[in-house]
């Protein structure tokens, strides 16, 4: 890091005004990852509009300590209610609640607040090493490589977040079509704009995100209207430094999971979080009670590993201009908004961006440390806000941010257009997260695919040799061929062929 | 681990409509260009409408044989959704002719008071309180407009 990449960093640390946008971001954060029915991709959303007339280093600040804060307050109802906040807390629930029931809910926070810090720090610390030399590897990327990982990043989403491959594609491909309405940006034709002069601009991305992300949930909230939390008693919350240690060496274990899953376009910290878990229940040998009844391992893992994801998450959207996961393909829409286009130009032409949020991010994880080990009091109450209240809050909100985007109530009709689909799509399986990945990714693969196809001459054969012919684009192509393969009953037949016959070796030899 | 969602009423339902959507996309976006190249504006459209079309047809296939429950009324559109839904529509109505703090007013106060079944008072406490709170900060504070009434 050189003496100007410095001064980026430090922008937000010295500037005030900047400092308490993070911290206010961070604050919100928590309590609306907190909340169930509130999440960090919602609050994303509305913030876009709120934002966007406002200086691009304020609405990112403001945006990073939501992200941060978010993610990180998902775990606080998980312990208390054993509901998670947000869908990154969902395996926080399964030891953080018994800790709970134990009377031992104030430590478990405590745990949870220091090794959430510790893994997104190390997120952020991945994100400072990994992104400058990803970007510079990305220069050599081609259209055709954009247009691959693209695809990967919807097949990694829909095969890994939602309940079958082929519902996670439909919603995937869906947002690509939302993505494509309007003129097209090379030939200017219309496409899917059925002669209305209101849909040449296209379908606006902010309402679709909203309608999806806050309506719809929103919707669904309709169903637990009568859900009481419990009240819990909370003692003491900061841990020792003898208890932290024990669990510093799974936590960097599960931040470099959050981490790795972070940086998949399209996955991030509920899938990490999960995974993390898992890799504490194979890995540790001798929890401190059995996972599943209170073991601050199966609290640690999980709780690095989201915090960790949310720096992975980054490293995509800043050096190649794709989401790492649905907060970040909302982030790449409020670049868009601020006439920026996230890729691996804009670690040249605009190097301040990136080392201004790695210091931001970096900030926020200090912030969520300080918040998250006070104010336990008020929080309580907080939570407790009810459903009754809450839906329709979230509905004048997500009608205040769609209006202000272009001040049209059309785009309002969108909003609940999608919410009401979005309601469905999750009453019946399907995830909206691709969806979003798709308005965001589609115009990317068309445009990519299209200059691909033109540096060939319109040769199709020519075409296919290309997505062998190079190293880096016959990784890219091996990966969407697993990708695939692995949804097909010949591999799931294959595989268990192979148990057997591993079974069979060992049996066979005793 | 989350646990599998339970079979819903409708979903076969649901899926014949994306279908029905799917096909449609996909014979709008053949009418954008046709086959006249392999990097005509209509490919790629036609591409991921095609995605659709097939995906479905494999969740069709797939959930074939699965009977779902009755009670489609009862279970995925009970009254409160569509009673909600009813009201967020006359939100939407009503924000140009009186203006967003008459509007989202009285919306949040009709939501709560139907949602929570009565307690007028504190219905219409929690309205006045978020109405003044957002017009304080996003309209104040953040300078977002929000929709006026003309003759106010």
């Amino acid at each position: 890091m050189d003496g100007s990449a410095l001064s980026y960093f430090l922008m937000a640390w010295f500037d005030p005004w900047l400092l308490g946008l993070t911290a206010l971001g961070t604050f919100a954060g928590v309590y609306i990852g907190a909340i169930p029915g509130l999440s960090v991709t919602m609050a994303v959303s509305i913030l876009i509009s709120f934002t966007f007339s406002w200086d691009v280093n304020e609405a990112l600040a403001l945006m990073a300590g939501v992200f941060c804060g978010g993610v990180y307050g998902g775990s606080r109802t998980a312990i208390l209610l054993n509901i998670p906040g947000a869908p990154s807390a969902i395996a926080t629930a399964l030891d953080g609640f018994p800790l709970a029931q134990r009377g031992e809910a104030g430590r478990a926070i405590g745990v949870s607040t220091v090794v959430s810090v510790i893994g997104g720090m190390l997120g952020v610390l991945a994100l400072a090493i990994a992104a400058p030399a990803i970007s510079d590897f990305a220069l050599m990327f081609a259209p055709r490589d954009y247009l691959l990982l693209a695809i990967i990043g919807i097949l990694l989403v829909g095969s890994l977040s939602g309940e079958s491959l082929a519902k996670g594609v439909f919603a995937g491909a869906l947002g690509v079509l939302i993505g494509m309405v309007g003129l097209d940006p090379l030939t200017a034709e219309q496409r899917f704009t059925f002669g209305q002069i209101s849909l040449l601009g296209g379908i606006p991305y902010v309402a679709a995100m909203i309608g999806f992300f806050g309506v719809a949930e929103a919707l669904v909230q309709l169903h637990h209207l009568k859900a009481t939390p419990i009240r819990q008693q909370v003692d003491r919350i900061l841990p020792s430094w003898n208890v932290v240690k024990r669990y510093i060496p799974l936590s960097i274990r599960s931040s470099i999971i959050g981490v790795v899953i972070g940086a998949l376009p399209g996955t991030g910290g509920d899938i990490a979080s999960l995974m993390a878990y898992d890799h504490a229940k194979r890995s540790v040998k001798k929890p401190s009670r059995p996972f599943g009844q209170g073991a601050y391992e199966g609290l640690v893992a999980p709780e690095s590993a989201n915090n960790a994801a949310i720096g992975g998450a980054y490293i995509p959207m800043l050096t190649l201009g794709l989401p790492g996961d649905a907060v970040t393909a909302v982030i790449i829409g409020a670049l868009f908004i601020h006439g920026l286009r996230p890729g691996p130009m804009m670690m040249i032409e605009t190097p301040h961006l990136f080392w201004f949020t790695v210091g931001n991010l970096t900030l926020a994880n200090l912030f969520t440390l300080v918040f998250g080990l006070t104010g336990i009091r008020i929080f309580a109450k907080m939570v407790e806000c009810p459903r009754t209240v809450l839906v329709p809050l979230i509905v004048v909100l997500s009608v205040v941010g769609t209006y202000a985007i272009q001040n049209s109530v059309v785009d309002i009709y969108w909003m609940l257009a999608f919410g009401v689909l979005g309601y469905f799509m999750k009453m019946y399986g399907y995830q909206v997260g691709p969806v979003i990945l798709g308005v965001i990714l589609g115009p990317l693969m068309d445009v990519s695919y299209r200059r691909a196809m033109l540096s060939v001459r319109d040769e199709p054969s020519a075409f296919a040799l290309e997505l062998v012919s190079h190293p880096l684009t016959l990784v890219l192509t091996l990966s969407v061929v697993l990708l695939l393969a692995r949804q097909t009953p010949a591999w799931t037949t294959m595989q268990a062929r192979i148990g057997r016959w591993r079974n069979d070796g060992r049996t066979g030899g005793a | 681990m989350p646990q599998p969602r339970p079979r819903q009423p409708g979903e076969r339902m649901f899926s014949l409509l994306l279908l029905a959507l799917s096909l449609f996309l996909l014979y709008q976006a053949y009418a954008i260009s046709g086959f006249a190249s392999v990097s005509s504006p209509g490919v790629f459209p036609m591409v991921a409408a095609a995605v659709m079309v097939v995906s479905i047809a494999a969740v069709l296939v797939r959930e074939r044989r699965e009977a779902a429950p009755a009670g489609f009324m009862r279970r995925v559109a009970p009254p409160v959704l569509l009673i909600t839904i009813a009201l967020i529509v006359a939100l939407m109505l009503a924000l140009e002719p009186t203006g967003f703090v008459i509007a989202a007013g009285t919306f949040l106060f009709a939501t709560i008071l139907f949602l929570q079944r009565g307690r007028p008072v504190r219905a219409a406490l929690v309205a006045v309180v978020a109405v003044a709170a957002i017009y304080v900060i996003f309209r104040l504070g953040f300078q977002v407009v929000l929709p006026e009434a003309e003759w106010l």
